[in-house]
C-alpha cells in the first residue's frame, strides 16, 4: 500500500502539471505577436509593363496605407492566391483573412450573407453565371470607376460583357474559360486527319479511327445528369448548330428543330453511331477526360480549364499530344459553346471597400494574370497579355483559344436570375432522352413548358 | 417552494437553454419557414402561404417518386444489412481463430466518412476502369470494350447505392447483434443441447427470440438514418441518372441549397421527418411486446 500511494500522487501531479503547462503555453501562444514576415525585396514586384500598376505598387510599398485593416475573402480555392495574398499584405499592410468553402456551398453562403446585408465577406469569388442574379438583387458593387480608360480598353470585350450588369462592370476577373475541344494530335495526324471543323466530319473521323482500332471511342461526353455540364454539352451542340434559346419576346424556343437535332445527335452518337462511349451518361467533366488522357479517345469536349490536367504527366499519357481545337459547328453558327469566368466581386455592404477593391485589382493585375496563366493555365482578361512573348511561350495555342472565345456565349446573357434552377430543369428533362425514357422532342417539349411555367411564376 | 428545491432546476437550466437553442428553436423556425413562400433569390416575395408548400409537394411527381424510391431503399438496404449482420455476428460468436482481428476490421467501413466511401465505390463502379467490370472482363463475362454502366442505368444505380450502403453498415448490425448474442445465457443453450435441440431449432427458438429487442433497436436506428441517406447519393449519382436516385434528402437539398427555395425544402424535410416518426412508432410498438413478456 505504502508503495502504491505516493506513485499515484506523483502521476496525478505530473498529469496536472502537463495540462497546466499546455494551457499556459496555449494562452501565451494565442496572445503572442506573430513573427513579422521576412522582408521581401520589392524589385520583382515592381517590374511591370504598365505604368499605372507600377505607380500603385510603389505608392503602397512606401505608405502601407492599409496597415491594421483586415479584409475577409470568400473563395473556393485558397491555394490559387495564397502567395499573392501574402504579397498584398506585405505591400499594403492589410491583413487578408481567407475563408474557403466547397463549390456547392458557395452560392447559399453568399446569398444568405448578402441578403442579410452582412459586411462579410468583403471580397468574394464570383462565377459569371450569377452576375444577373446578384446584379438584379443589388449585391454587386460597380467597379468601372476603379479602372483607368487605358485599362478598360485593354480588357477582352467578352470578359467585360460577361461580368457586366446594366452596363456596369461588376467584378475583377482572374480567369476566363470557354468550352473548347481537346484532341490527340498523334492519333489524328497518324490517320492523316486535321481537327474536325463540322460535326459530320467529326463523326466520320471517329468512325474511321474506331474501325482502325486506334481508339475505343471517338469521344466520351460528360452527360452526368446531376451536373450542369450535361446541360452545357447539349447547349454547345445547340449553339453550334445556330440555335437560339429564346425568341425576341423572351419566350423559350429551344424545343425547335435545331434543339431536337442537337439532342438527337448526342443520343445517336452513343447508341446508333457508337462514336461516343456509352459511359458518357454517367460521367462529368473530370471522369470524361480519363479515357482521353489514357489515349483511348481522340477528342474531348470540355471546359478549357481542364486542359492543364491533360498536360500533367502524373495523370496523362498524352502530355505531348493533347492540343486545343475549335468546337465543330455548322457554317454560320455565331456561337459554339459557353464561356465561364472566375472573378472577385466586392460586397456592397463591406466596410472596407477601398481595401477590398485594391485587393481584387491586385490579384487580377496584368502581371498576376500572367503568373496565373503560367502556374495554373488560367486565361487572363487582359487583351495585351495574350500578345506578351512570355504568354505565347507559356501557351503557344493562345490564338486558337482567342478564336474560340469569339464564338462563346455568356450564361448571363440569358438574363435569368434563377439560372441554377433554369439549367437544372433543362438537364433533368433532356437526360430522360438519353436514358431513353422520352424522345428528344418530348424531353425538350417538357423542358420548355417547365421553363415557361417558371418564367410565369418567377419572372426573369 | 424553498430555495434549495430550486437548485436542481438551476443546474439543468444551461442544458435546457442549449436544447432550446439548438433543437427546439431550429425545429420551430424551420416549421414556420415551411409555411412560407421563402426563396432566398426572391426575398421581396417572402410571405405566409399556409400549407401551400405541402400541397405543392404532393402535386410534384418527382417528390412522390422520391418518397417511393426512398422507402424502397430503406426496406431493401436495412433488411439486407440485418441479414448479413446477423450472419456475421453468429459466425463471430463462435470460437474461431483470428476472431478479434476480424472484429476490429469489421468496424472499418462503418468508421469511414460517407463521402470517402462514395468516392471509393465510384471507382469500383467505374465502367471503364472499375474493379467490378474488370473482374467481369477477367472471367470473360464482358468483352473488352463492353461495359456495364452501374451508375448510368436507373435500375442499376439505386441498387449500386444499396450495395454501397450495405457494405458500409452491415458491420454496424454485426457489432450490435454480437453484443446481443453475448448477453444470451450459455446455460439455456447448453440445456437445450441436452434436450436434443438441433442447431436450427436453437437458433429459431432461443437465439432469435432473445435477440428480438436488439433487432428492433437496430431496425429503429437504421431506418431513421436510412431515410436520411444523402452523402453516398451525392457522391455516386447526384440524384441521377435522370432523377432515378432522387431520394428524399437529396430532393430537399436540391430545393434548398441548389434552388435556394428554403420554404419548400423545409416542407420536404418535415414530410421526411413524419415518415421517420411513423416507422419509429411502428418499431416502438413492436418493441413493447417482448419487454412486457419479459416483465411477466
Amino acid at each position: 500500500m505504502s508503495e502504491i500511494k505516493p506513485k499515484g500522487i506523483s502521476t496525478s501531479l505530473v498529469a496536472v502539471a502537463v495540462i497546466v503547462a499546455l494551457i499556459i503555453g496555449a494562452v501565451i501562444g494565442y496572445f503572442a505577436k506573430p513573427t513579422p514576415p521576412a522582408e521581401v525585396k520589392t524589385e520583382t514586384v515592381i517590374k511591370t509593363e504598365t505604368k499605372t500598376i507600377e505607380k500603385t505598387v510603389t505608392k503602397t510599398v512606401v505608405g502601407k496605407p492599409f496597415e491594421g485593416i483586415t479584409i475577409t475573402v470568400l473563395t473556393t480555392a485558397p491555394c490559387v492566391t495564397a502567395e499573392l495574398d501574402k504579397e498584398f499584405e506585405y505591400l499594403t499592410g492589410a491583413k487578408v483573412e481567407v475563408t474557403t468553402v466547397a463549390w456547392p456551398d458557395l452560392h447559399p453562403k453568399l446569398v444568405t450573407a448578402l441578403a442579410s446585408k452582412s459586411p462579410h465577406p468583403d471580397v468574394f469569388i464570383m462565377p459569371d453565371e450569377w452576375v444577373y442574379e446578384f446584379g438584379k438583387a443589388g449585391w454587386l458593387l460597380p467597379v468601372d470607376e476603379y479602372l483607368t480608360p487605358e485599362e478598360k480598353a485593354d480588357l477582352l470585350p467578352i470578359a467585360v460583357e460577361m461580368y457586366s450588369y446594366e452596363g456596369h462592370l461588376t467584378s475583377f476577373v482572374f480567369l476566363i474559360m470557354p468550352h473548347i475541344m481537346f484532341y490527340n494530335e498523334k492519333i489524328l495526324s497518324d490517320a492523316g486527319f486535321r481537327p474536325a471543323t463540322t460535326w459530320d466530319e467529326f463523326v466520320a473521323q471517329c468512325k474511321t479511327l474506331q474501325e482502325k482500332g486506334v481508339v475505343t471511342y471517338g469521344i466520351t461526353w460528360p452527360l452526368l445528369s446531376g451536373d450542369d455540364i450535361s446541360f452545357e454539352c447539349w447547349a454547345s451542340q445547340f449553339l453550334s448548330r445556330g440555335g437560339s434559346f429564346f425568341d425576341e419576346k423572351g419566350e423559350p424556343i429551344f424545343n425547335n428543330e435545331i434543339g431536337v437535332e442537337a439532342l438527337q445527335f448526342l443520343i445517336d452518337s452513343i447508341y446508333t453511331l457508337k462514336i461516343a462511349s456509352p459511359t458518357s451518361v454517367e460521367v462529368e467533366k473530370m471522369a470524361c477526360l480519363h479515357p482521353f488522357m489514357a489515349g483511348e479517345n481522340a477528342y474531348n469536349w470540355n471546359w478549357q480549364f481542364m486542359y492543364p490536367i491533360t498536360k500533367d504527366p502524373s495523370t496523362s499519357k498524352i502530355v505531348e499530344y493533347s492540343k486545343y481545337c475549335l468546337i465543330p459547328s455548322k457554317p454560320g453558327a455565331k456561337y459554339t459553346g459557353f464561356i465561364a469566368g472566375g472573378a472577385y466581386s466586392i460586397n456592397p455592404y463591406s466596410k472596407n471597400k477601398e481595401v477590398a477593391i485594391a485587393y481584387a485589382k491586385f490579384i487580377t493585375s496584368k502581371e498576376n494574370s500572367l503568373k496565373l496563366l503560367k502556374e495554373k493555365g488560367w486565361l487572363p482578361w487582359w487583351g495585351s497579355v495574350y500578345e506578351m512573348p512570355e504568354a505565347k511561350e507559356i501557351e503557344p495555342q493562345l490564338p486558337i483559344i482567342l478564336e474560340q472565345l469569339k464564338k462563346s456565349f455568356a450564361r448571363g446573357w440569358f438574363r435569368i436570375s434563377w439560372y441554377a434552377e433554369f439549367a437544372e430543369t433543362i438537364r433533368l428533362e433532356i437526360s430522360k432522352a438519353w436514358l431513353k425514357e422520352k424522345t428528344a422532342k418530348e424531353a425538350l417539349d417538357s423542358a420548355v413548358s417547365a421553363i415557361k411555367e417558371k418564367l410565369k411564376e418567377y419572372g426573369r | 417552494m424553498r430555495w434549495h428545491e430550486l437548485i436542481p432546476y438551476f443546474f439543468i437550466f444551461p442544458a435546457l437553454i442549449i436544447i432550446f437553442s439548438v433543437i427546439i428553436y431550429p425545429l420551430l423556425y424551420s416549421f414556420s419557414i415551411s409555411l412560407q413562400e421563402y426563396n432566398l433569390l426572391r426575398p421581396e416575395k417572402i410571405s405566409f402561404i399556409g400549407l401551400n408548400n405541402y400541397v405543392k409537394l404532393f402535386r410534384d411527381n418527382l417528390f412522390v417518386y422520391s418518397i417511393l424510391i426512398t422507402i424502397y431503399f430503406v426496406i431493401v438496404s436495412v433488411f439486407i444489412q440485418l441479414l448479413l449482420g446477423l450472419g456475421i455476428a453468429l459466425l463471430l460468436n463462435e470460437p474461431l481463430r483470428g476472431r478479434s482481428l476480424v472484429k476490429a476490421l469489421l468496424i472499418l467501413p462503418w468508421a469511414l466518412p460517407g463521402t470517402i466511401i462514395g468516392g471509393m465505390w465510384l471507382w469500383i463502379y467505374h465502367p471503364d476502369y472499375g474493379l467490378i467490370n474488370n473482374l467481369l472482363r477477367s472471367i470473360n463475362l464482358l468483352k473488352d470494350i463492353e461495359v456495364i454502366s452501374w451508375l448510368g442505368s436507373p435500375l442499376l444505380a439505386i441498387h449500386a447505392i444499396i450495395i454501397t450502403d450495405v457494405w458500409r453498415l452491415s458491420p454496424f448490425a454485426a457489432v450490435l447483434l454480437l453484443a446481443g448474442l453475448a448477453t444470451i445465457p450459455k446455460e439455456i443453450i447448453e440445456s437445450s443441447k441436452l434436450d436434443g435441440a438441433s442447431s436450427w431449432q436453437r437458433f429459431l427458438y432461443i437465439t432469435l427470440p432473445l435477440l428480438k429487442p436488439i433487432i428492433i433497436l437496430f431496425l429503429l436506428i437504421r431506418t431513421m438514418f436510412a431515410f436520411q441517406i444523402f452523402d453516398i447519393v451525392y457522391v455516386l449519382t447526384r440524384g441521377g441518372p435522370g432523377t432515378s436516385t432522387f431520394v428524399l434528402m437529396y430532393y430537399a437539398w436540391d430545393k434548398g441549397f441548389n434552388q435556394l427555395n428554403m420554404g419548400y425544402a423545409a416542407a420536404a424535410s418535415y414530410v421526411t421527418a413524419i415518415f421517420i416518426i411513423i416507422f419509429a412508432t411502428i418499431y416502438m410498438l413492436i418493441l413493447r411486446v417482448p419487454l412486457r413478456k419479459g416483465g411477466k
